[in-house]
């Protein structure tokens, strides 16, 4: 979920079009809220198909793909607004911070919400994996997508 | 309720005597209500004073009582949720009242108290979602299989938007806070909103008719206030009254509207409280205990039951004698400790609805 708070880490957010290295620079309260709409579809467009394809077979095309957009929607407000808030934009704790906390949220998030006494144990374990999983991904592609400066 | 039921109770059932209690009951809430804003809006400190000394205390209490003939005897399937609004209440409560003791001890500074407050009203922020999200799952639990089918799955929407509010606590802590401040007098009028809807529905439309008046009254207000000169004295009382109706946030807007708007919400919630939640959905007299539903669970909880009302009369009492004895620091400690009663509320009006 979190490939573009990974990438915000030392670009400018305004506009998004305009997105360009200014490390020193700390991101205003309402660049984050302007960059928080973009940035979620950029994310849902890499993590929706890792779930639609990890995740287990309990679970319908339906639920998987209202999986992709609901988790984001929960955990990346947190981390593209609250997390640079308090931790600080330029911190290198932030990444370590926002990237464990947007995989474990939506792994906790994934199984209060969908798994029921029904999903068998190896089920649940392999939905956790597929939604650190596309964490992950949205992660490596955020990080390639900028050091190649494609965005 | 529909309009076409709310009207059958008007003309049928109950014929012209619930016509003339619902204009009657009408008339008195407007009273009320005009009232309230034309002291709040002339003598704005004084009104504060008089009615947090007077009805802080009682209202809590009439709160509390109410709460406990509305919690069912048996919690079978609610138990998970009562569970979790008695422990979200408790340690949030804790929680709020260690902040500012925890802040003088340890000499925090501006930053750390605030970064505090915000993770306070995050965890208030998704304590509420989980219990909306609960809510939500009762209700298709409830609903027939095919309509529990159609339903959407109970945590999705409250999570969201639950998560979307915390990153806004954190990006304007303040606007958060005043929010609780204004938005937390009207929950009493939600809360009798449902209750005559499911025992008064005769009086359902005078009352929301009544409402009406409140934000016009306000809007005069604001016109008259907005521009007005500051509250004039420096002394703590003072200091502490502006500051809790937003002052020292709001800067660009008057005290006196500030105070004035914040004291007549507050006096609309003390009169619901103590006046019409007894008068539309208490079926015994307060002070009567033995029809709480808990009581009637076992000899012991009879005697929590009655316990906890006697208690909550000393703590009245005792609330009065520390006004008495010194004003300004009972009424910040109650200012603080009144928490507890806010987030009571919202976990028994979310089962309302």
């Amino acid at each position: 979920m979190t490939g573009l708070a990974q990438m915000l880490h030392g670009i400018s957010l305004l506009p998004l079009a305009d997105l360009r290295p200014v490390a020193d620079v700390a991101p205003s309260s309402a660049d984050l809220w302007r960059f928080l709409i973009p940035g979620y579809f950029f994310s849902i467009a890499i993590e929706t198909p890792v779930l639609l394809i990890g995740l287990s077979r309990p679970h319908s095309f339906k639920r998987r793909l209202v999986a992709g957009f609901w988790l984001t929607a929960c955990s990346y407000p947190i981390v593209v607004v609250a997390m640079p808030l308090v931790i600080g934009f330029n911190s290198p704790y932030y990444i370590p911070i926002a990237e464990t906390f947007a995989a474990l949220g939506e792994a906790a998030l994934f199984a209060l919400a969908f798994h029921t006494p029904e999903i068998k144990r190896a089920d649940r374990i392999r939905d956790w994996i597929a939604v650190i999983a596309a964490n992950l991904c949205s992660y490596l592609i955020g990080t390639v997508f900028t050091s190649h400066g494609w965005l | 309720m529909s309009e076409a039921a709310i009207s059958t109770a008007n003309f049928s059932a109950a014929g012209q005597p619930a016509d003339r209690s619902a204009a009657r009951f009408g008339a008195v809430a407007l009273a009320v209500i005009v009232l309230s804003a034309v002291f709040a809006g002339f003598v704005p400190l004084q009104f504060s004073i008089v009615t947090v000394f007077l009805f802080a205390g009682p209202h809590n209490w009439i709160e509390l009582r109410y709460f406990l003939s509305r919690m069912p005897a048996r919690w079978g399937p609610l138990r998970v949720y009562y569970l979790t609004a008695i422990i979200g209440t408790l340690s949030l409560t804790a929680a709020f009242i260690s902040i500012p003791i925890l802040s003088r001890q340890y000499d925090w500074y501006g930053p750390t108290i605030s970064n505090a407050s915000a993770l306070w009203n995050s965890a208030l922020v998704l304590w509420i979602a989980s219990l909306v999200a609960m809510r939500n799952g009762q209700k298709v639990r409830g609903a027939t299989a095919d309509a529990a089918v159609a339903l959407p799955n109970p945590w999705l929407l409250p999570m969201a938007v639950g998560f979307l509010l915390v990153s806004g606590v954190w990006a304007y802590p303040a606007a958060w806070d005043i929010g609780i401040v204004y938005l937390h007098p009207l929950i009493a009028l939600w809360f009798l909103d449902r209750e005559i809807a499911r025992r008064r529905p005769a009086w359902l439309r005078t009352y929301r008719r009544c409402l009406l008046a409140i934000p016009g009254l306000l809007v005069l207000l604001w016109w008259r206030l907005i521009h007005a000169p500051p509250l004039e004295g420096d002394d703590m009382l003072t200091l502490r009254i502006t500051r809790h109706a937003g002052a020292e946030i709001l800067t660009g807007i008057s005290s006196h509207a500030l105070v004035a708007t914040h004291t007549f919400l507050e006096m609309i919630h003390y009169a619901v409280w103590l006046v019409a939640i007894p008068l539309v959905a208490m079926r015994a007299r307060p002070w009567d205990l033995m029809d709480a539903p808990l009581s009637r669970r076992s000899v012991g909880w009879k005697w929590f039951v009655t316990a906890t009302g006697i208690a909550g009369l000393f703590i009245v009492l005792f609330l009065w004698g520390a006004f008495l004895v010194n004003y300004p620091l009972t009424r910040d400690v109650y200012f603080t400790v009144a928490i507890a009663h806010v987030l009571a509320e919202a976990s028994f009006l979310l089962r309302l609805l």
